[in-house]
């Protein structure tokens, strides 16, 4: 008999026994405060592990039916903005209820997004396809967006294509010093003095090769569309 | 390049923002390995109602309901059923335990039988009721219930009265197997020459032997009316006649189930002869 009630047994009583735990918080900080990702990875997967069935039964109980892939998919998507927007957690704040805030939000825009997708498979005849001439002609200019301080556009980049576009960019860039330079700058982050020690070249010709280089990544850029 | 030979901070501008994309996809991709490696190894499963739907779907579960359901009967019966049933068991058990002890212990020597006839034994029972048309004569015998406990099969004592030298004192088994004091004190009258005549009243011999409270016990000269009152107030007469050409013949003892009995029998019957022999 005790297995049987073992099944009902609410799931409210997670929450509530997550609510305010000194662990979380503690383990909240430690991820807040890594620097580097993989340093984080152990108390991630503690933090993981101790909310995983209690945001389970939450999220099953506000999204009813909702199935195992779905729930996959949040989970990924919602950890990942949980790791990425770690720095904004505020000291204090009831830890389970932020993440399950982000991993909720993470749902809804799933859920809207299967939606939009499903209305779009259905309607997919009567749609208007564009050609590639005719997304370049409407889309944004990379570079734009790139340098743009709207947060609207910036949020819509798909950083992956992004950051391949960038990449293929430097990539092409025909001179190898120049190349060189611009990687150790962009992708090692190094600053120019450090530069001019590991190339062994005075600060002045690194500032006129980066110009150099930087000239062509902004025309390559600029003829990319979005 | 500028006139300093500086970085361009449109060029430094741009190489910033690079920078910070590849770095936001640098660290995007590490999050997404660390997050997957720990979703992958997720079971998103609803175990608890997916097991809950298979245990209400499966018989098992159905199994389990008779088997509740047999559990709380037996758990009723055992707990319940049974100790009441063994508890009417047993009561009737010590019932007929106390019945059989009582008849065992039965003495016929052990009750007034031995007293002298000719003693005055006082009523037992000073203040019992006495019918009008024997109060004033004094020459009754009373009959007393001597022992609540035994109204089905207990003894009812007669006391007599001097002036009919009849019995002194004895006592009777009552209404054991159905055999009445009624039916015991008639069969031995009988016996001894008596003719027994019976006024029967509404109740009947039934409500004679299973419901007897007191009675009381006369004799008048040839004449012994016997009259039996009834737990409900009804009375029974009963005249029993006194044949003096028969006292002295030959008595048989009516049979009885017990040698108790059969000892009572024999003593009583004695009694009555020498009573009458004596007149």
């Amino acid at each position: 008999m005790v297995s049987i009630f073992g099944l009902f047994r609410n799931s409210s009583n997670h929450t509530r026994d997550l609510a305010g735990n000194e662990e979380l918080v503690s383990l909240m900080n430690e991820i807040k405060c890594t620097e580097t990702i993989p340093g984080a990875a152990d108390s991630f997967n503690r933090l993981y592990d101790a909310t995983l069935k209690p945001l389970l039964s939450r999220l099953r109980k506000d999204f009813p039916g909702i199935d195992k892939d779905s729930l996959k998919d949040i989970f990924q998507d919602g950890w990942e903005k949980v790791i990425r927007f770690r720095r904004s957690y505020r000291d204090g704040q009831n830890v389970f209820n932020w993440i399950y805030t982000i991993i909720k939000n993470t749902a809804i825009d799933h859920i809207r997004k299967k939606s939009t997708y499903k209305n779009k498979f259905e309607n997919f005849s009567t749609q208007n396809v564009y050609s590639d001439d005719e997304r370049a002609k409407t889309g944004n200019n990379l570079l734009e967006a790139i340098a743009s301080d709207d947060r609207s556009i910036i949020d819509k980049l798909d950083l992956q294509t992004v950051s391949d576009a960038i990449l293929k960019a430097i990539e092409e860039i025909e001179n190898d010093s120049e190349r060189k330079i611009i990687k150790l700058r962009i992708i090692e982050e190094m600053k120019y003095e450090d530069i001019s020690k590991e190339l062994n070249l005075p600060l002045s010709t690194i500032n006129y090769k980066l110009n150099n280089a930087l000239g062509e990544i902004r025309k390559k850029l600029g003829k990319m569309k979005l | 390049m500028d006139e300093n030979n500086n970085i361009n901070p449109e060029n430094e501008k741009l190489a910033e923002q690079l920078s910070d994309i590849l770095r936001n996809q640098k660290e995007q991709e590490q999050i997404s390995k660390i997050v997957a490696s720990k979703v992958e190894s997720t079971s998103f499963t609803d175990e608890v109602s997916e097991s809950t739907k298979q245990f209400f779907i499966k018989p098992a579960f159905r199994y389990s309901i008779a088997a509740v359901l047999v559990l709380f009967a037996v758990t009723v019966l055992f707990f319940y059923i049974m100790p009441n049933q063994k508890q009417r068991t047993i009561a009737k058990k010590q019932d007929s335990t106390l019945i059989k002890k009582s008849i065992d212990k039965y003495q016929p020597d052990s009750v007034s039988l031995t007293k002298k006839r000719d003693s005055v034994i006082e009523p037992k029972v000073k203040n019992l009721q006495v019918p009008n048309e024997y109060a004033n004569e004094n020459k009754y015998k009373i009959w007393e219930k001597t022992d609540s406990q035994t109204r089905a099969f207990g003894k009812f004592k007669i006391d007599t009265a001097k002036d009919y030298n009849l019995l002194d004192s004895y006592s009777i088994p009552m209404g054991r197997y159905g055999s009445g004091f009624h039916d015991s004190l008639k069969n031995i009258l009988k016996s001894l020459g008596y003719e027994v005549t019976e006024t029967k009243n509404g109740e009947g011999r039934t409500a004679l032997e299973t419901e007897p409270q007191s009675a009381y016990f006369s004799k008048f000269k040839n004449d012994i009316p016997y009259k039996i009152r009834i737990e409900n107030g009804k009375e029974k007469s009963i005249k029993v006649k006194l044949f003096e050409q028969q006292k002295n013949k030959n008595i048989k003892i009516p049979k009885s189930k017990s040698s108790v009995d059969e000892l009572y029998y024999k003593e009583l019957r004695d009694r009555l002869e020498k009573s009458f022999k004596n007149k």
